[in-house]
């Protein structure tokens, strides 16, 4: 019986393992895009790939790196990515009455609209501090965000699929 | 005698056209590797003199009643939350570093610190356009405080009333009564003056270039020093 048990939590830790090791390398990719590319949020795409796979510790886990992550580089009070990842999650499951979830459009479609709430967001944020924001700027950086996201998503979902995925299922 | 040159001559061309030349193409590819490897080195100490001189004109800041800490710029305008060309910096406050404690470099002041963690720090630099600062002209001693406008714009020089005489290159520096950035820290030099109603329209050129900062110093004023003033720094 024990040995049943134990047959059964290896491909668990394994799969966990694969996990964990899959996030890291993420979130290696989205800071690297962050770091040549300023103004962007390239961790939106993590949360595109893990909020269809109803995994909802997970969703929660990543959902919280990625705020702590971002909302400490910024000069904003804390609240806006809590806001604008909200609402990708919200328009998420709204999108998902509508559209085909995990297609290339769908994404494309979303980052669209999610980058149009940042804008708005930082818009919002920046007037409640005080602190000017550039509408030109911010306009750029979103429409720079909604192209790069479904950019980073489409390899970044293939390999999730490929190995992590396919992992679960062993 | 010609049947022995002619052995001669052809066993000298065959020892030089492949007996010798056996090991050619391993050392060859040994050559190869060396070469590629002292490029490297190379290209490392190259940087390594570079960086050495930066840090010498670093060194060469004369401010011994301050505490310089010195910090490499991590990244510029890093994440979707830095509006203004921040810079994050690999020192915190486990380094002795304070709140708006003002940031430098050789050439001209960068700006200040306005967000703290352990061990980085954000910097807000002078060409953002909520960065203000007091500043005094170093010939005509004429006061006023500069704003940022962004990106790669001029300074704007407010408050300096028509009545004074500014001259184009003239140069800009702190003038210390804002309580954040100590006296006589060179910002820029006047780019542009024109007339308004009351006050000119003065632009200022920094001597900072944000997108090619690597090292900065970060002063360690002493509070006392600040409260001294009589200014709070979240005027600015």
């Amino acid at each position: 019986m024990k040995k049943k048990q134990q047959k059964m939590k290896q491909p668990q830790a394994m799969s966990l393992l694969i996990q964990v090791v899959y996030w890291c390398f993420f979130i290696i990719v989205a800071l690297f895009f962050q770091f040549f590319i300023p103004g962007v949020d390239i961790m939106l795409a993590g949360l595109l790939i893990i909020i269809p796979e109803r995994k909802i510790l997970q969703t929660i886990l990543l959902f919280c790196i990625f705020i702590i992550l971002q909302e400490a580089t910024g000069i904003l009070t804390f609240g806006l990515l809590l806001l604008e990842y909200s609402v990708l999650i919200l328009s998420f499951f709204i999108g998902r009455t509508i559209f085909a979830v995990g297609t290339f459009s769908f994404v494309f479609l979303l980052s669209l609209f999610i980058s149009f709430v940042y804008f708005v967001l930082i818009q919002i944020f920046g007037a409640l501090q005080g602190i000017y924001v550039s509408p030109t700027s911010a306009m750029y950086d979103s429409i720079l965000q909604a192209l790069l996201v479904p950019l980073v998503w489409y390899p970044m979902q293939h390999l999730y699929g490929r190995y992590v995925r396919r992992g679960n299922t062993i | 005698m010609l049947p022995g040159i002619w052995i001669e001559d052809t066993l000298n061309t065959f020892w030089k056209r492949y007996i010798y030349l056996v090991h050619t193409e391993e050392e060859n590819g040994m050559l190869k590797k060396r070469l590629a490897f002292l490029e490297e080195e190379l290209a490392q100490r190259k940087e390594a003199v570079e960086q050495n001189k930066r840090l010498r004109s670093l060194l060469q800041l004369e401010m011994p009643q301050y505490t310089k800490i010195f910090a490499e710029v991590c990244a510029i305008r890093f994440g979707p939350l830095a509006i203004a060309d921040t810079l994050l910096i690999n020192k915190g406050s486990s380094d002795a570093i304070e709140m708006y404690s003002p940031v430098l470099v050789s050439t001209g002041l960068v700006g200040r610190v306005i967000r703290l963690a352990h061990t980085k720090a954000i910097v807000l630099p002078i060409t953002a356009p909520d960065s203000k600062l007091a500043v005094i002209t170093s010939e005509g001693r004429v006061s006023g405080i500069i704003v940022g406008n962004g990106g790669d714009k001029d300074l704007e020089m407010l408050y300096v009333p028509r009545s004074v005489s500014i001259s184009v290159g003239e140069e800009i520096v702190t003038s210390g009564v804002d309580g954040v950035f100590p006296k006589g820290i060179p910002v820029g030099v006047v780019s542009s003056v024109e007339e308004e109603d009351l006050f000119h329209i003065i632009r200022v050129r920094p001597f900072i270039d944000i997108r090619s900062l690597e090292e900065v110093i970060v002063l360690n004023i002493p509070q006392s020093e600040i409260s001294l003033l009589g200014v709070t720094k979240d005027v600015l």
